[in-house]
């Protein structure tokens, strides 16, 4: 049967709060790339 | 002192999630990934130190001949000491880049750059690229595509965000971006040193025997090794099996350059009514299909298979090639497409390797027979541009203009594609030769050890 270990609650958090950054990031990233490369169809 | 980095330490507990493991693996490579971006520093950097493009151009190739080597020879070592460590010196080495880099253009120290970013910076490309993939692999053996397209989906990314960030860090710390580079240096190599360290700290290694709740390894032909044991390093070096996967390698990355080396002006040389706004937004829609293309192909392969992927990268490819270069000019939408599509077989062709070579020589080693290949990459980092700007300068020289400049360079590139597609047909499981073999190995190796 799995255990769930509490101990290891700060490594969760950091985890969970790496995602929410990356996933930030990364939106940051496609946004602008998006924005740049509607140029080639609007002009 | 620094034992909490030892690969011991880095077990994960009983219950651990194995999705907390993948955003410690995003946040290197989305960080490392900035060096795809370093385009965005080159200009200020040639007015910085009043050189020219070669020169400049100079620091980027270092980075990427050092990210080849520091990736094949230090594969053992990322493997022997775990992802943490390996992130750990992967940080510090792609931080203090940085570091160094501003240090020798705020000296005006070319050697420094050269140095810092270049050798110090493509140390820690290299062995922050193959740290994850190892780790994310044995944490997803049910679907180890989708895991190491996510982690190399942030190399891809990184670029992504580097691009537009590095712009706006010299827009807004100076009056002239020249003068900004040193502060945008420090800035940068702050932020990506604190990502990876975060990174390096919450990564966590799989309990020994741990697999997924309620999947089995599937058996293979040959009893089921591959899942537990492994080839080693030397051993897969050796292989048929290696060298036809460079080979499928080499040739998918060099076709890809073969479009990303020229997009820019290409498009705009292939319809007149494209300017060069038009083009950088062409080059962004290229940037975001090979993003894509690193997950999504990739996390395809689990369940098409390696091989048929890579049929359909390279078969597929070398088709859309030749429609390029037989009807390209007729509409920019076509033109588009077809080339987004090119590029997001370009990205997928990297993310999908590591999990190739994992059904082909084991999960165990894996990180470090794909450090190994990645001397494909360099390679191909050469030959490609090299091919692609002597035909264009000879085909500028007899006189061609337009869409004929390209023409001679797209069939270059339908060929470099078939030798792909070959190379992947003639892919076969080890036998089991091969793998008594590498067993007689392991147990040789335990001997001395003993």
């Amino acid at each position: 049967m799995e255990q769930k270990s509490s101990g290891d609650l700060p490594a969760k958090a950091a985890a969970v709060f790496l995602w929410a950054t990356v996933i930030i990031a990364l939106g940051y990233g496609v946004t602008q790339t998006a924005l740049q490369a509607a140029t080639l169809f609007t002009g | 002192m620094l034992s909490f980095l030892d690969r011991e330490k880095s077990v994960a507990p009983p219950g651990y999630s194995r999705w907390f493991i993948p955003p410690a693996a995003l946040a290197v490579h989305l960080s490392i990934g900035q060096v795809y971006a370093f385009s965005v520093f080159k200009t200020p950097l040639v007015e910085r130190f009043d050189t020219t493009l070669t020169a400049i151009g100079v620091v980027f190739s270092i980075s990427i001949v050092m990210l080849g080597l520091s990736a094949a020879f230090g594969g053992k070592w990322v493997e022997r000491n775990g992802p943490r460590k390996a992130m750990f010196v992967s940080g510090l080495c792609w931080g203090t880049g940085f570091l160094v880099g501003a240090l020798g253009v705020a000296t005006g120290q070319l050697w420094l750059l050269y140095l810092g970013y270049g050798v110090i910076g493509g140390i820690g490309l290299g062995i922050g690229y193959i740290s994850p993939v190892s780790t994310l692999i044995k944490w997803f053996p049910d679907r180890p595509g989708m895991a190491t397209g996510m982690a190399i989906m942030g190399f891809g990314g990184g670029a992504l965000i580097a691009s537009p960030l590095s712009a706006a860090l010299l827009d807004r710390f100076a009056d002239t971006p020249a003068d900004a580079i040193v502060p945008a240096f420090l800035t940068l190599g702050t932020v990506y040193f604190t990502a990876m360290m975060l990174g390096a700290m919450t990564v966590k290694v799989p309990p020994p025997g741990w697999k997924p709740e309620g999947w089995e390894p599937k058996p293979t032909a040959t009893g089921g090794a591959l899942t537990t044991e492994g080839v080693s390093v030397e051993r897969a070096f050796r292989t048929r099996q290696f060298w036809l996967l460079w080979i499928v390698l080499f040739c998918n990355v060099t076709a890809g350059i073969g479009i990303l080396e020229q997009a820019a002006p290409m498009i705009q040389d292939f319809f007149a009514g494209v300017g060069p706004a038009e083009a950088a937004g062409y080059v962004g829609v290229l940037s975001l299909c090979n993003m894509i293309g690193r997950f999504v192909w990739s996390s395809t392969s689990d369940a098409l298979g390696r091989k048929r992927t890579y049929i359909g990268y390279l078969g597929i490819g070398c088709l859309l090639y030749l429609l390029i270069a037989v009807a390209g000019t007729g509409s920019v939408v076509l033109f588009v497409a077809v080339t987004g599509i090119i590029l997001s077989f370009y990205g997928g062709g990297f993310s999908t390797i590591p999990a190739y070579l994992k059904d082909l020589f084991g999960s165990f080693n894996v990180g470090a027979v794909h450090g190994r290949l990645l001397t494909a990459w360099s390679c191909a980092g050469i030959a490609g541009p090299l091919i692609v700007n002597v035909v264009a300068d000879h085909q500028l020289s007899v006189g061609r203009s337009g869409a004929d400049l390209y023409t001679l360079s797209l069939y270059l590139m339908v060929v470099v594609m078939a030798i792909g597609f070959t190379a992947n047909m003639l892919v076969r499981p080890l036998s089991e030769r091969q793998l008594d073999e590498s067993a007689s190995d392991e147990r040789a190796t335990s001997r001395q050890s003993a």
